[in-house]
């Protein structure tokens, strides 16, 4: 699976919609429940999905799905979707 | 993501995954006893929180759209120092697949103390039955301290004393959860065993909080919990600086599904019988046709494993679990270990029941639940065999069937962390139960000896002390009071607080009833509580446990009560049968003891009526009721 695949479906999972369709310029204010206790929700979904940790500034800093992206990539080693 | 397999076989599979149970849970709009089973399956197998969260978003719908039907209402307070705004909706799940419908209050952003001390308004209205109190290390004075010592511990023990005996004046029973230990502290290694380290002080607070609560409180460890999860795992910085999550999300679900254990026990509502299997179980090969001799009991890695599981069993029986034998073997195969096998731990008199035979297992566990009069939910069922497994699970969803794991070496953690067994307190009389339910056998065998009724009762010699509550009954009392479900007219579920209300109050009598037989003490068994109003008797609470059925205890009460009837002045007795599911036992009691039914209400609560005269009628009864207990 791809890692735009996997975002997916954790979005799904976290906001409990499964046909919810995300794009690298989804961000927060785009998505009704994506406040700021399903942001926590989404982190710690990620970190298992993905094994990786981020760091406090990452955390704050993800401002769209683009970003997100960015960041497993990297700590991936892989290219961005 | 489809399913395409049928409900019922994803239910039974013991590898079905979690998408899969919560797909069948999402999914059965007209069948929420399915879907409750598939949460149920989800909580007991999963920890991962963001399952966790779904099956509780899954379950919060569910509840909306046909509520199972409930055991138990309870309203749950959660006061904290922390974030605790994950925590209600998984505390409900936990709850609800154990039939318990919750609701939960959450205290203003880190008001514990004030919340209970002032008290808030919003508290007070919301009535709660239980308050969680919720503290972190952080704002302990301990923790606080540039030199923390036995002052500071002493400072942070008044504190959660004052707030107990708050709660227990608003009639709300306190749950203390006890303090999780820092991970990384400057002194590292020297800080749990230095006089100068913190860690060591949060230690003796802890201690001193377990000693205080002492049969009073229940204490949630979560000292130990963290400790068996790891306490880097347990709190992670990020969150507690962004959010002021103290528990880190990942291992929140194990601290709520303890919660829910622990409530789950003080309401009554705790596994009583372990039902295990003898081949591979608790030893290693197969009886009738290895031979005991060949039989894997210590002497091997194995047979070490087998003896230890015995020994965590017999444990679980000295501490009032009931144990049962049901296996697939001739009796007399089944026998024969337990008494020539030199390394057995078990014995045949550690359990209440003992069932080899080559029947369905499902049929001998509804055998076993008959004679001890319980229902299926009291039981867990531990055995090696999957196939048995799926057939108890198909035919009696609600016996908690344990996933055992492949070989013996696992077996003590997978019984222990199912949580199964979880005790808010034990009481002297579950230490005594055991006991207990030997003597009833022993009785049932009597009573098959006795020509008639009451000879029977006669040759039982039974001797009663009676009294009204006391303060040293209270946990007892208490027990029985959220226990009792078959004999409880009104099955009213009194706070410890409100015990204690009619205990002092003039307009009250309260009475119980201690019970012994030639077999055994069984301990405080029944309660009674009447309140008097404009020349009448009117009985609050009546109820008795199911041990003592038929042992007419219930008549020697109401001589009690006519008893207090003819002193008090009162013209007439008043009693009140309010019907569940569970009570239909006693729907006639007050006919019998010569009531008239004066109305029946709705909901099929019925109202009776006895006037008191001087010559009244008195039924029979086998009991000294002379006697008063010191």
């Amino acid at each position: 699976m791809t890692i735009a695949a996997q975002v997916t479906e954790v979005f799904r999972d976290v906001f409990d919609d499964p046909a919810m369709v995300i794009t690298a310029e989804t961000a927060a204010k785009d998505v009704p429940d994506w406040d700021s206790l399903n942001h926590i929700n989404l982190i710690v979904a990620l970190e298992s999905e993905f094994a990786v940790r981020f760091a406090s500034e990452e955390i704050a800093g993800m401002g769209t799905v683009g970003d997100l992206y960015q960041l497993l990539a990297r700590k991936l080693n892989q290219a961005a979707p | 993501m489809t399913t395409s397999r049928p409900h019922q076989q994803i239910l039974l599979d013991e590898h079905a995954t979690m998408a899969e149970l919560l797909q069948v849970a999402a999914h059965v709009e007209a069948d929420p006893q399915t879907g409750m089973q598939a949460l149920r399956l989800v909580t007991r197998r999963s920890t991962d929180y963001t399952v966790l969260t779904r099956a509780a978003r899954i379950a919060a719908k569910l509840i909306l759209r046909a509520p199972p039907p409930w055991r138990q209402h309870v309203r749950i307070a959660l006061l904290g120092t922390y974030t605790t705004a994950q925590m209600p909706a998984l505390l409900r799940l936990y709850l609800a697949v154990a039939g318990i419908n919750a609701e939960c209050y959450e205290a203003s952003f880190g008001q514990m103390a004030q919340e209970l001390l002032v008290p808030s308004a919003d508290l007070l209205a919301f009535r709660p039955d239980i308050v969680l109190l919720i503290p972190s290390y952080r704002e302990t004075q301990v923790w606080q301290s540039d030199r923390p010592g036995p002052a500071d511990v002493a400072a942070d023990l008044q504190l959660f004393r004052q707030l107990w005996a708050q709660a227990r004046t608003l009639g709300m029973t306190p749950i203390q959860l006890n303090i999780d230990l820092p991970a990384d502290t400057p002194m590292g290694n020297l800080c749990g065993v230095s006089p100068l380290g913190v860690t060591r002080w949060l230690r003796e607070l802890n201690l001193h909080l377990g000693d205080a609560a002492q049969g009073t409180v229940t204490v949630i460890d979560v000292d130990r919990l963290a400790a068996r999860i790891g306490t880097s795992a347990w709190s992670d910085a990020r969150f507690w600086y962004s959010a002021k999550q103290a528990v880190a999300l990942p291992v929140l679900p194990q601290l709520c599904s303890l919660q829910a254990a622990i409530i789950r026990s003080l309401l009554g509502l705790t596994a009583k019988v372990l039902v295990l299997d003898l081949d591979n179980t608790l030893w290693g090969g197969v009886v009738g046709e290895d031979g005991v001799a060949n039989l894997e009991l210590n002497g091997s890695a194995r047979g070490e494993a087998f003896v230890a599981f015995q020994t965590f069993c017999r444990k679980l029986k000295d501490r009032g679990v009931l144990l049962a034998v049901v296996s697939k073997n001739n009796p007399a195969d089944a026998l024969q270990p337990f008494q020539d096998h030199p390394e057995m731990v078990l014995r045949r008199d550690d359990f209440a029941a003992f069932q080899a035979n080559w029947l369905p297992k499902s049929d001998n566990i509804r055998a076993i639940a008959r004679d001890l009069d319980l229902g299926y939910d009291s039981f867990v069922f531990f055995d090696d065999n999957p196939a048995e497994r799926a057939e108890v699970r198909a035919h009696l969803p609600d016996v908690h069937v344990i996933d055992v794991p492949e070989g013996p070496a696992d077996y003590i953690a997978a019984l222990a962390r199912s949580g199964a067994f979880e005790t808010a307190q034990v009481t002297a009389e579950d230490l005594r139960r055991a006991a207990d339910y030997q003597a009833r056998q022993q009785a049932v065998e009597l009573q098959a000896a006795s020509g008639s009724q009451a000879d029977f009762l006669s040759a039982l010699a039974m001797t009663a002390s009676w009294g009204p509550c006391r303060d040293v009954d209270l946990p007892r009392i208490s027990q029985l009071v959220q226990k009792t479900n078959q004999f409880n007219l009104t099955t009213q579920r009194h706070s410890e607080g409100e015990l204690r209300a009619f205990m002092t109050s003039p307009s009250h009598d309260t009475l119980t009833v201690r019970l012994a037989d030639r077999f055994a003490d069984r301990g405080l068994i029944a309660l009674l509580i009447a309140a008097y109003q404009d020349q009448a008797l009117i009985i609050e609470t009546w109820l008795m446990s199911c041990r003592v059925l038929g042992r007419t205890v219930e008549a020697a009460m109401f001589h009690h009560v006519v008893a207090w009837a003819q002193a008090r002045g009162a013209a007439v007795i008043v009693g009140t049968y309010r019907p569940t599911p569970k009570n239909a036992l006693v729907a006639e009691l007050y006919a019998q003891f010569g009531f008239q039914r004066q109305a029946s209400l709705p909901d099929g609560t019925t109202v009776w009526h006895l006037p008191v005269t001087d010559g009244m009628a008195l039924p029979a009864t086998y009991l000294d009721t002379a006697k008063e207990q010191g």
